[in-house]
């Protein structure tokens, strides 16, 4: 179990949506946060392969790419797990131990975009 | 939710900075952003920012290889690049686009994370104008977009004025050709070079023969044309590297680098003959004229600009007192 419970973590950082706000409208907003989750199943699906190959960049990689993303939407749950993710010294029993945490992340931001 | 597939084209733009604003021309132009991130709601999110200035065209690349090619066939305005990408980093990105003269002053923003402070200084000193953190703030992102590309207007501006300018400073404006300083300066360096690599130069006057009777039946419009024509052929029997100037009134200079007096002489009356056989359309009729020519060639050892010039003169002196019409060397 990791240290933090992801799952407890605001979905959305108010303060940075806000900024957003200003210069898009809610709509454009969501339509473009709607591309995040895909980013997300990226990392699920380089975590498969790792579990194969035992080679963990590419997941830091993909995590790297959706941490960037989520923090520029303001996703602070998935930020903070995808931070977690892309950390040098994680193990791949970390790493799974993160990815439901993730998978419900990821569902719970396509209900909220539905 | 939209599907990928349904986003819009990926290029698509027409937004942006309002250039004419910014210089005080109606240019009519955009500025080019790209927009290079392998993130593609990042890419899309900086771009929705970018497209919030008037007349601003974005174009997005999540491969930034295929933003180079990009690069490669046209011009950018300004690149925002992100730092940490799989194919290749920021820094190497800024390397390569660099290497092409015509992007050396071309500004970069790099986007990177806050934790990232060493590369984001090797990306500074790589060439980089500016840099965002991620994440960044919006108002942010379209504040250091404008600033930049307002430079970047002023600096296309300025650009421009200088090339105005030089081909004010060098060119003769009724001719198109070098005017005397320009060709002096240039015949200056041809002859160093002709030193240097002990290469004949070959140095020709031309006087237009009685080109006050020509102002005289045909006004000066008349005499204008003349002189226009007479440089237009003489330009196009000329190699490239060769230059034509304008002395004054009716008296033009050729420099014929890497070329023997024979040669030269050769050349010169191909000239003359193109030029004598010419028919100049005017409303009194059409005008038809000759000319005379001194040429001779540089001697490294006895001449300098001053007595070349000085002994073509002499030699066209000579051509108008044989009768005209004629090439003497």
């Amino acid at each position: 179990m990791p240290s933090t419970d992801y799952d407890s973590l605001p979905m959305f950082d108010e303060i940075v949506v806000d900024r957003l706000l200003l210069s898009l409208s809610r709509t454009e907003l969501s339509d473009l946060m709607a591309f995040v989750p895909e980013e997300g199943r990226r990392v699920l699906i380089e975590l498969t392969h790792a579990k194969k190959t035992g080679d963990l960049s590419p997941v830091q990689v993909a995590a790297h790419g959706l941490r960037g993303a989520a923090g520029n939407f303001g996703l602070a749950r998935m930020e903070a797990i995808a931070r977690a993710m892309n950390n040098k010294e994680a193990t791949l029993e970390e790493m799974e131990t993160l990815a439901p945490y993730l998978e419900r992340c990821i569902d719970a931001l396509d209900e909220e975009l539905s | 939710m939209p599907s990928m597939k349904n986003y819009p084209e990926l290029t698509a733009g027409g937004y942006s900075i309002n250039v004419a604003e910014i210089t005080g021309q109606e240019t009519g132009s955009t500025m080019k952003v790209v927009i290079v991130d392998d993130s593609l709601p990042n890419a899309l999110l900086a771009q929705s920012l970018v497209q919030r200035l008037d007349f601003v065209e974005t174009i997005v690349f999540t491969e930034p290889t295929k933003a180079l090619d990009w690069c490669r066939a046209s011009q950018p305005d300004l690149i925002l690049l992100d730092h940490i990408m799989p194919e290749m980093d920021g820094v190497t990105f800024m390397e390569r686009f660099f290497q092409n003269e015509e992007n050396r002053t071309t500004p970069v923003i790099v986007i990177t994370a806050d934790d990232q402070r060493e590369t984001l200084h090797k990306a500074l000193e790589c060439g980089a104008t500016d840099f965002l953190q991620k994440p960044f703030d919006p108002t942010e992102l379209i504040a250091r977009t404008r600033n930049i590309l307002k430079l970047r207007a002023n600096q296309l501006e300025l650009a421009e004025t200088i090339e105005r300018l030089h081909i004010l400073a060098t060119t003769d404006m009724l001719t198109q050709t070098a005017n005397r300083r320009h060709f002096l300066e240039r015949l200056d360096a041809e002859m160093s070079r002709s030193r240097r690599f002990n290469e004949p130069l070959c140095v020709a006057i031309m006087d237009a023969d009685k080109f006050k009777n020509i102002n005289d039946t045909y006004g000066h419009a008349g005499g204008d044309d003349v002189l226009r024509s007479l440089s237009a052929i003489t330009k196009k029997m000329l190699r490239n590297h060769d230059l034509v100037g304008r002395f004054g009134g009716e008296e033009f200079a050729l420099c014929m680098p890497e070329t023997v007096l024979d040669k030269g002489v050769l050349v010169a009356n191909r000239v003359r003959e193109a030029i004598a056989d010419m028919e100049i359309p005017n409303e009194a009729g059409p005008i038809k004229f000759t000319v005379s020519i001194g040429i001779t060639q540089y001697d490294p050892e006895k001449d300098d600009a001053d007595i070349l010039m000085n002994k073509a003169d002499a030699l066209l002196y000579d051509a108008k007192n044989q009768g005209r019409n004629r090439v003497v060397s």
